[in-house]
């Protein structure tokens, strides 16, 4: 039963490690040099009105008692209201997080597969002549600014091309022509869900470039990752047992080699995924997508406190969660894995 | 008991090289590897242009911010090879005068970096016990953001400048180091030549400056040589989101945003420093790889 007391001591330190997040967060928000009060009452309030307002968001009190009263709402699920969209801060990203989740799994699904199938490939003609330039693509891809290659991407596939849309996450008037009807809050499922194949097929295209950009570092970083750890595999006895028997190339390459190279990969596809949201900045920002990254940068341009304490506290759990998530999975998979 | 997968953190037994025979080994990967000797090059490069910025660009007043009327959004030509931006200045000056921001100023985040995670992580893994529980909880306690996230919002905090966005990115990343070097000091600890020099009385501060430090430099330039590339991307992505140099300022970063409203029209104002941004990044992970194949091989090849 080693694997449950592990279990139970990676949360209990994931657990401890958030408190501490917390309190960096709200410290953070508590450098930031503006005056909260009076930007919520607007800019042409009286002294006192500031002060009124101050009294009524605690900002009046010691930081201590601040500080708790601060876990005290987050506790009950009260992340405070944003100053720029006067909503509940916990709404917005309630509102926002169906969308930058469905580009963040669709871009990875992309990474995965493209990192694999890139990796796997120049591992096994590895000094051949295609592994040069298979290895050249998985720099490209690591060495990209995301920002960039988002605009340079708009420029091929949407002016010169017009294959695909600039940006956004679906037309303008699809929502008066052929309307989405809400159920899981994903655009692309809901869409296919109901049957709305003009729908889907809009919103797939508005989908492609935003995922493709954001899949572009993942990608490298995962076909390095599974290039390395598959010439390690091939190394292996079983490997050569498997060739003197005389079975195909192509099945002990993928069949044999490829299974076992990419345990050792789950840390770097978990690593890659909370690359990914960060990613998801730039390239929401890029292509106008109304999802969490978009919120996050122009919260942090317009110095609105509440939703960058939400928004850091949020990417930090899921990075914990990510990261604890990755432990369990390969202490799983993989008996040798020290479980201390 | 730490925030992150097993495999990302830094392996327990690091290959200790004597301090001079890693230097050594590293002079001869790069000679021998011509894709690493080629970003070596451009890398050198891109510094004596940061050095020289003022004195190379061909419009230096442009460079730095000077708007000329009579030049707008001109394509690459003869006067201006990679032609002008949508104030009229000439991009190669830009690129030039952007040069010292965008190159200098990450090996400057990453050396800073390093002289605040390194020391902290010898004396945790040399020393353990109690001083290794807290540094390694507070660097814990950082590693737990995503870097970028992390050093957007203290970079906002603190207020839009280059040295603001310096300051975040070496608050964000110094934790990476402390990791690296405990590792290192902890099993340099078993060995006999620190074995040695405590039984004759060498305090732990001495032997932590004269035997543990030094040895622990080949994995740091390693490691150092893949982050520079990373923090280049993580610069010019705060610089893009104006959390970095302000404008009339040049900076590699700041240029692709300044092209991105009429990128459809005249392609070449982001095209050109993001292009540039792209020869480096390539540069220091090309050199990285080399650096990486030789002392820790288990790792990507």
């Amino acid at each position: 039963m080693r694997k449950a007391e592990f279990l139970i001591s990676r949360t209990g330190s994931a657990l401890v490690v958030l408190l501490g997040v917390s309190v960096v967060t709200f410290v953070l928000a508590r450098v930031i040099p503006t005056n909260l009060a009076a930007e919520y009452v607007g800019y042409h309030a009286r002294p006192a009105q500031i002060a009124r307002a101050a009294h009524q968001l605690g900002l009046d009190r010691s930081l201590p008692v601040q500080y708790l009263h601060y876990m005290n709402e987050i506790l009950h699920g009260n992340l405070g209201i944003s100053v720029s969209t006067k909503r509940p801060v916990l709404a917005d990203i309630a509102q926002r997080l169906p969308n930058t989740l469905e580009l963040l799994v669709l871009g990875m699904i992309i990474a995965v597969l493209a990192g694999i199938v890139l990796g796997a490939l120049s591992a096994r003609w590895r000094g051949r002549a295609v592994d040069g330039p298979l290895r050249s693509v998985s720099i490209l891809g690591v060495s990209f600014p995301a920002f960039w290659l988002g605009l340079m991407l708009q420029i091929v596939f949407f002016r010169m091309l017009d294959w695909l849309p600039l940006a956004g996450q679906s037309t303008t008037d699809l929502s008066f022509t052929n309307p989405i009807h809400p159920v899981t809050h994903f655009q692309i499922i809901d869409a296919a869900l109901t049957g709305n194949w003009i729908a889907f097929r809009d919103v797939a295209a508005h989908l492609v470039l935003p995922a493709v950009t954001l899949a572009a570092f993942p990608a490298g970083l995962i076909a390095r990752m599974i290039r390395a750890s598959m010439l390690e595999v091939l190394e292996h006895d079983y490997i050569r047992t498997a060739r003197a028997y005389g079975l195909p190339d192509r099945l002990i390459t993928f069949g044999y080699a490829l299974k076992n190279a990419i345990g050792p990969t789950l840390a770097v596809i978990g690593l890659s995924f909370a690359y990914a949201l960060t990613g998801s900045f730039f390239v929401e920002v890029i292509y106008d997508w109304p999802g969490l990254g978009q919120y996050t940068v122009n919260a942090l341009l317009a110095l609105d406190y509440p939703a960058i304490m939400g928004v850091t506290l949020l990417g930090a759990v899921s990075y914990i969660v990510i990261n604890l998530a990755v432990d369990v999975a390969q202490a799983w998979l993989d008996p040798r894995v020290s479980l201390a | 008991m730490s925030a992150l997968p097993a495999a990302v953190a830094a392996p327990d037994s690091v290959e200790v090289l004597p301090p001079l025979a890693g230097r050594r080994r590293i002079a001869a990967v790069l000679r021998k590897d011509p894709a690493a000797l080629a970003g070596l090059t451009v890398i050198a490069l891109f510094l004596l242009v940061a050095i020289a910025g003022p004195w190379i660009a061909p419009y230096p007043a442009q460079g730095a911010g000077v708007v000329d009327p009579n030049t707008l959004t001109l394509p690459p030509s003869a006067a201006h090879p990679f032609g002008t931006d949508d104030l009229g200045r000439d991009l190669l000056s830009r690129v030039t005068i952007g040069a010292r921001p965008t190159v200098l100023v990450p090996f400057a985040v990453v050396i800073l970096a390093v002289s605040i995670g390194a020391p902290l992580g010898a004396v945790a893994g040399y020393l353990g016990g109690w001083a290794d529980r807290i540094i390694m909880r507070l660097t814990d306690l950082f590693l737990a953001f995503p870097s970028l996230l992390l050093a957007m919002a203290i970079a906002a905090a603190l207020g839009p400048s280059l040295t603001h966005a310096a300051i975040a990115l070496v608050v964000s990343w110094w934790p990476w180091y402390t990791r690296l070097v405990r590792g290192v000091a902890s099993s340099l600890r078993q060995r006999d030549f620190v074995e040695a020099a405590r039984s004759i009385g060498v305090t732990n501060r001495t032997i932590i400056r004269r035997h543990i430090l030094p040895n622990t430099i080949t994995p740091i330039l390693v490691q150092a040589s893949v982050d520079l590339g990373i923090v280049v991307l993580a610069m010019g992505g705060l610089a893009f989101l104006g959390l970095g140099t302000q404008p009339p300022g040049a900076d590699w970063g700041l240029m692709i945003s300044e092209g991105r409203a009429s990128v459809l029209s005249f392609w070449w104002i982001s095209a050109v420093p993001g292009l540039a941004m792209l020869l480096l990044v390539m540069s220091f992970n090309l050199v990285g790889d080399a650096l990486r194949d030789v002392f820790d091989p288990r790792q990507y090849r």
